[in-house]
């Protein structure tokens, strides 16, 4: 009998509960996919919430915490609370997303997808910063690339490999796949190597530190490819600001409220900045003058970052 | 929601399936099922991209998670390795297989073909699937074989002492069981659109879960039936239902996920406390 009473309640409040549906409302919904806990990430939904505060507006942000299960159940949470946008970050959330949600409007948001989608790349492409490397130090010949198997990346060795022998610089490849390799691989860097290249690489970013500690024993800069890890301790990156990512995607997020019909893959808009750790650049033994003269010549406005030179 | 939730569990059921043939019948704590699961799907994912047909791409991505099994029992059997450290050395083996195999850390499926024609027909396929899947175990327990594995798990040094070979019952069981991770691996990747080299991170502790569940809810229910084997299968079933209805349920009620699993372990803990009387 108690089996019985128990299956019963079970299935009068799981009945109960299913009937429930979402409310009608009068603001638009929009609901953001956070794949993980990561501070660019955050600063995009920063920027896409200035962008979009208005009162008729409401923004759902949920973060899968790393979980692709709780990342799926986030999704289909969208879909039946019949948002009118969904905007995954990053680009496995944005092909599950473009999976399951296919009734609904998806804006993409630092994603590389093939096929049609509304979309906004944010990866610049490597041959600008090398491009600006060999323009800023004509001396530098080889280099250190310090790259992980996460994705994206892969696509972007190749390229990159092809604007440093445009450039004339060779390249020593070091490839980690997991945190804990990432102090062996930057004790492997060759002792003539002139400085270490990393692409916006979150495995790498995370460990910045790492390859720093390195960089100035071997008084060598580390460029990089994002704000994050300059503010860590690397010397100068051209990047996105990652606010910029989101208030670009609210401006698309508008547009389709417009009645936009198009979807289409766009890339940032320039011009990038160049992101400077004055103090990282003074123990890594960079030339500033020479950097700050090279970023004015070629139009990069200098963005200071980290703490100021004492 | 409800079909949400059925739908997920049915896509979870051959993963937990082979979780309870490595976990509850031969009794081996088999880690290698996070590998298996990305071979499953990087299999099929890449050869979907090579143009196959996806009902093949899924056979051989079912095969692929076969082999590991295969691979993870010669390793137990025949160097004597621990089956946590064999599971282990395998998973670190195939994170590299699967990344060379896709070629890049990520493959889109996102408008290739999969056995989901449209969204309507998913439910139903994924029923007949698993549903399908779960009569094949169950016949299969029932059978002469299914009582060897039962044996093996139970007692292996009689197995042996009756002449019969203990490590050809392990790899039977352990390639079965990795051929279910990695079918569902296959399923995971059409259900999501892509196969990613990270995506199996954790499935075995939530497989484990949902397991436990239903052999709780089996014991709490029935003590002995005469379709034991076959009811304990479906009490997978329902533990897989009882775990994703709690995980909907808390997003949709809007609790922030970094407590999820916070609340999903404290929840567990009530669940055996309140069954545990009734319990072995």
């Amino acid at each position: 009998m108690k089996k019985i009473i128990l299956l019963f309640a079970f299935a009068l409040v799981a009945m109960f509960y299913f009937t429930l549906s979402p409310k009608a409302r009068q603001e638009k919904l929009i609901g953001v996919v956070v794949p993980m806990e990561h501070q660019a990430l955050n600063d995009i939904v920063r920027g896409l919430k200035e962008t979009l505060c208005d009162k008729n507006t409401v923004i759902k942000v949920m973060n899968a915490q790393g979980d692709a299960t709780i990342q799926k159940t986030i999704i289909q949470q969208f879909v039946r609370d019949r948002c009118d946008v969904i905007v995954p970050i990053g680009t496995a959330a944005a092909q599950m997303t473009l999976s399951l949600a296919k009734d609904c409007e998806v804006v993409c948001l630092a994603a590389d997808i093939e096929g049609k989608a509304t979309c906004l790349k944010d990866q610049l492409s490597a041959e600008e910063a090398l491009n600006f490397l060999h323009a800023a130090f004509p001396d530098i010949k080889k280099i250190t690339l310090l790259y992980s198997s996460s994705e994206k990346i892969a696509a972007e060795i190749p390229k990159t490999l092809l604007a440093a022998k445009a450039n004339g610089i060779e390249v020593q490849k070091l490839m980690v796949q997991s945190h804990s390799e990432l102090y062996t691989a930057a004790n492997a860097i060759a002792n003539d190597s002139q400085a270490i290249f990393v692409l916006k690489d979150h495995l790498i970013v995370s460990g910045i530190q790492t390859v720093v500690a390195h960089a100035e024993k071997l008084k060598i800069p580390v460029m990089t490819s994002d704000e994050g890890s300059i503010i860590g301790g690397g010397a100068f990156a051209i990047g996105v600001k990652e606010a910029d990512i989101g208030r670009q995607g609210a401006q698309m997020i508008q547009k389709i409220f417009g009645g936009a019909k198009e979807r289409a893959v766009q890339t940032m808009q320039g011009p990038f900045p160049l992101f400077v750790n004055r103090q990282a650049c003074l123990k890594q033994g960079v030339d500033l003058p020479a950097l700050e003269k090279a970023a004015m010549r070629l139009g990069y406005p200098v963005e200071p970052r980290g703490e100021p030179c004492s | 929601m409800f079909i949400n939730i059925i739908e997920q569990s049915l896509l979870f059921l051959p993963l937990c399936l082979g979780i309870y043939i490595s976990y509850v019948v031969l009794k081996i704590p088999d880690l290698t099922t996070d590998g298996s699961f990305v071979l499953g799907a990087a299999t099929y994912a890449t050869l979907i991209h090579a143009g196959a047909n996806p009902y093949l791409a899924m056979i051989a991505g079912t095969c692929a998670g076969s082999i590991a099994g295969v691979i993870v029992s010669l390793l137990q059997s025949k160097l004597e390795l621990n089956p946590l450290i064999a599971g282990i050395l395998l998973v670190f083996i195939l994170n590299t297989v699967t990344l060379k195999l896709m070629g890049k850390p990520n493959l889109s499926l996102y408008n290739h073909p999969s056995i989901f024609p449209t969204e309507g027909s998913k439910l139903a396929i994924l029923s007949i699937v698993s549903f399908a899947s779960l009569a094949g175990i169950a016949l299969l327990l029932k059978s002469r074989l299914g009582l060897m594995l039962y044996a093996f798990g139970i007692n292996s040094t009689l197995l042996y002492l009756s002449a019969k070979k203990s490590h050809v019952f392990r790899m039977i069981g352990l390639s079965m069981s990795n051929g279910l991770v990695g079918f569902c691996g296959t399923l995971t990747a059409q259900a999501s659109g892509y196969a990613d080299i990270g995506m199996g991170t954790g499935m075995i502790l939530i497989a484990l879960g949902t397991v436990i569940i239903g052999e709780q809810l089996y014991r709490y229910f029935f003590q002995r039936h005469r379709f034991d084997k076959a009811l304990k299968l479906f009490f997978c079933l329902i533990g897989v239902c009882i775990y994703f209805f709690v995980v909907n349920s808390l997003i949709s009620f809007g609790l922030d996920p970094v407590y999820l699993r916070m609340v999903m372990g404290v929840s567990l803990i009530g669940f055996f406390a309140t069954f545990r009387e009734r319990t072995v």
